[in-house]
């Protein structure tokens, strides 16, 4: 933070100290908060809807406190929130991308049935575990056949050659689809934009040398002229350091 | 002559720096996708309960309270570059490669006691993802300490003061991801 050294100047010491207190107190919570979960049986209506208390306090204790925990070091050990925003824009483009995945993704391997589907070798393995815990080892023993795994895992409920998308699922699936695209055309964003940093870095990197700036100078102002580009530029640098 | 990387930048953030967050975006993809794969499959399959009763919570709680204490070595050997103290930096930077030293230890003795016990990679997909996901943040806290070491050597000669900070921003990030990873694995039994 050469930016902001004297800025922070006042914070430093005692406000890290205070941080890292604060930290391991969430961590106490969050062996603590689990264990008081777990002996608790109650269900709790929240809005019409109910939840098991215990379940609640875990998520609550486990989950949030590990968001929060997160939270403060990347804020006050980071210190991203001063940050230039180019660098909250590249973390940001990789955690949408990652929702994407998820999103696209965990209908088909959170669930192990849908409207005309079935997951017959994912079920089969929960049953097996839950049977036999100790042998939940053996849960992936199919794998030995992959060809039979592949053949028997996902079968069509209904053979219906309405509305059918590629794979054989049904328009229930066009969100899944539409989510997959969306994750391909983030993938490409994010690949365009790293290209475009790495040439930002091939840039810094080799224009210290005369030949190279005098090649290469021309071409910058010429793409700095371009409409926007000197606003996108402030934008995403602000103003001053540089 | 300081290092082209710190004094010219046409993003108005130091490349070198730009560069470490542009590592942490991958990471995060990298990290982010291990995890949600997991997360995934174990709300697919409750019978995962069954194996994961089997992980050590005071383990990954003693871990999670030593990479937390690293991160606060890892920012104050940052604030202490930040004065041009070289010295007190990398005596806080070794702090933090002592730390990274005791979390390597314990998931050596932890991984010892579960293997001698019959949970390895292959006993089923709760303990593969387990290997694989502790194993990977594990290489990255090795890979960390190593160059933190290098970071340490020069910033006792007061030279390249400016790299404490990029790589207590990759530290960090490793603190972060097991700040998720230990809930997932040790808490949700």
């Amino acid at each position: 933070m050469a930016g902001h050294s004297s800025k922070d100047s006042g914070l430093f010491g005692n406000h890290y100290v205070r941080i890292y207190a604060l930290l391991l107190v969430l961590l106490a919570v969050s062996i603590v908060g689990p264990m008081v979960g777990e002996a608790l049986d109650k269900e709790v209506a929240i809005f019409g809807v109910r939840f098991g208390l215990g379940i609640t306090v875990t998520l609550i204790t486990a989950f949030g406190i590990a968001v929060w925990k997160a939270s403060l070091v990347i804020k006050h050990f980071m210190h991203l929130s001063i940050e230039r925003p180019i660098a909250k824009i590249f973390l940001a483009a990789s955690v949408l991308l990652l929702a994407l995945f998820w999103g696209g993704v965990a209908p088909d391997v959170q669930l192990h049935d849908g409207r005309m589907w079935e997951n017959l070798a994912a079920k089969e393995a929960v049953e097996r575990g839950l049977a036999e815990p100790e042998h939940a080892a053996d849960e992936h023993a199919a794998d030995d056949h992959p060809e039979e795994v592949a053949a028997a895992s996902l079968v069509p409920t209904h053979k219906s050659t309405d509305n059918l998308l590629p794979g054989g699922y049904n328009l229930a699936h066009a969100g899944f689809w539409t989510v997959l695209i969306l994750v391909a055309v983030g993938t490409n964003a994010v690949a365009i934009m790293l290209s475009i940093g790495v040439l930002i870095l091939v840039y810094e990197t080799l224009s210290h040398i005369p030949l190279v700036r005098r090649l290469l100078e021309p071409i910058v102002a010429i793409v700095m002229r371009l409409p926007g580009v000197g606003r996108l530029r402030a934008r995403l640098v602000g103003a001053g350091e540089a | 002559m300081r290092p082209i990387a710190t004094t010219r930048a046409a993003t108005g953030i130091a490349t070198g720096k730009l560069a470490v967050w542009w590592v942490l975006a991958s990471e995060v993809v990298i990290f982010g996708g291990l995890l949600a794969s997991y997360v995934m499959h174990r709300l697919g399959h409750p019978e995962w309960a069954d194996a994961a009763v089997h992980t050590n919570t005071q383990i990954g709680a003693f871990n999670t309270f030593v990479l937390l204490t690293s991160s606060l070595t890892a920012v104050l050997a940052h604030q202490a570059a930040e004065r041009g103290d070289g010295k007190r930096a990398a005596m806080f930077l070794y702090f933090t490669i002592l730390g990274a030293l005791t979390f390597i230890g314990v998931k050596t003795y932890e991984w010892w006691y579960e293997i001698s016990h019959g949970y390895t990679i292959t006993s089923n997909t709760f303990w593969a993802f387990y290997y694989s996901a502790a194993g990977l943040h594990a290489f990255h806290v090795i890979a960390g300490a190593v160059i933190m070491a290098f970071v340490a050597r020069d910033a006792a000669k007061n030279r390249e003061l400016h790299r404490v900070e990029l790589i207590g921003i990759y530290w960090h990030f490793v603190d972060i991801v097991w700040i998720f990873l230990f809930p997932l694995l040790y808490i949700a039994k």
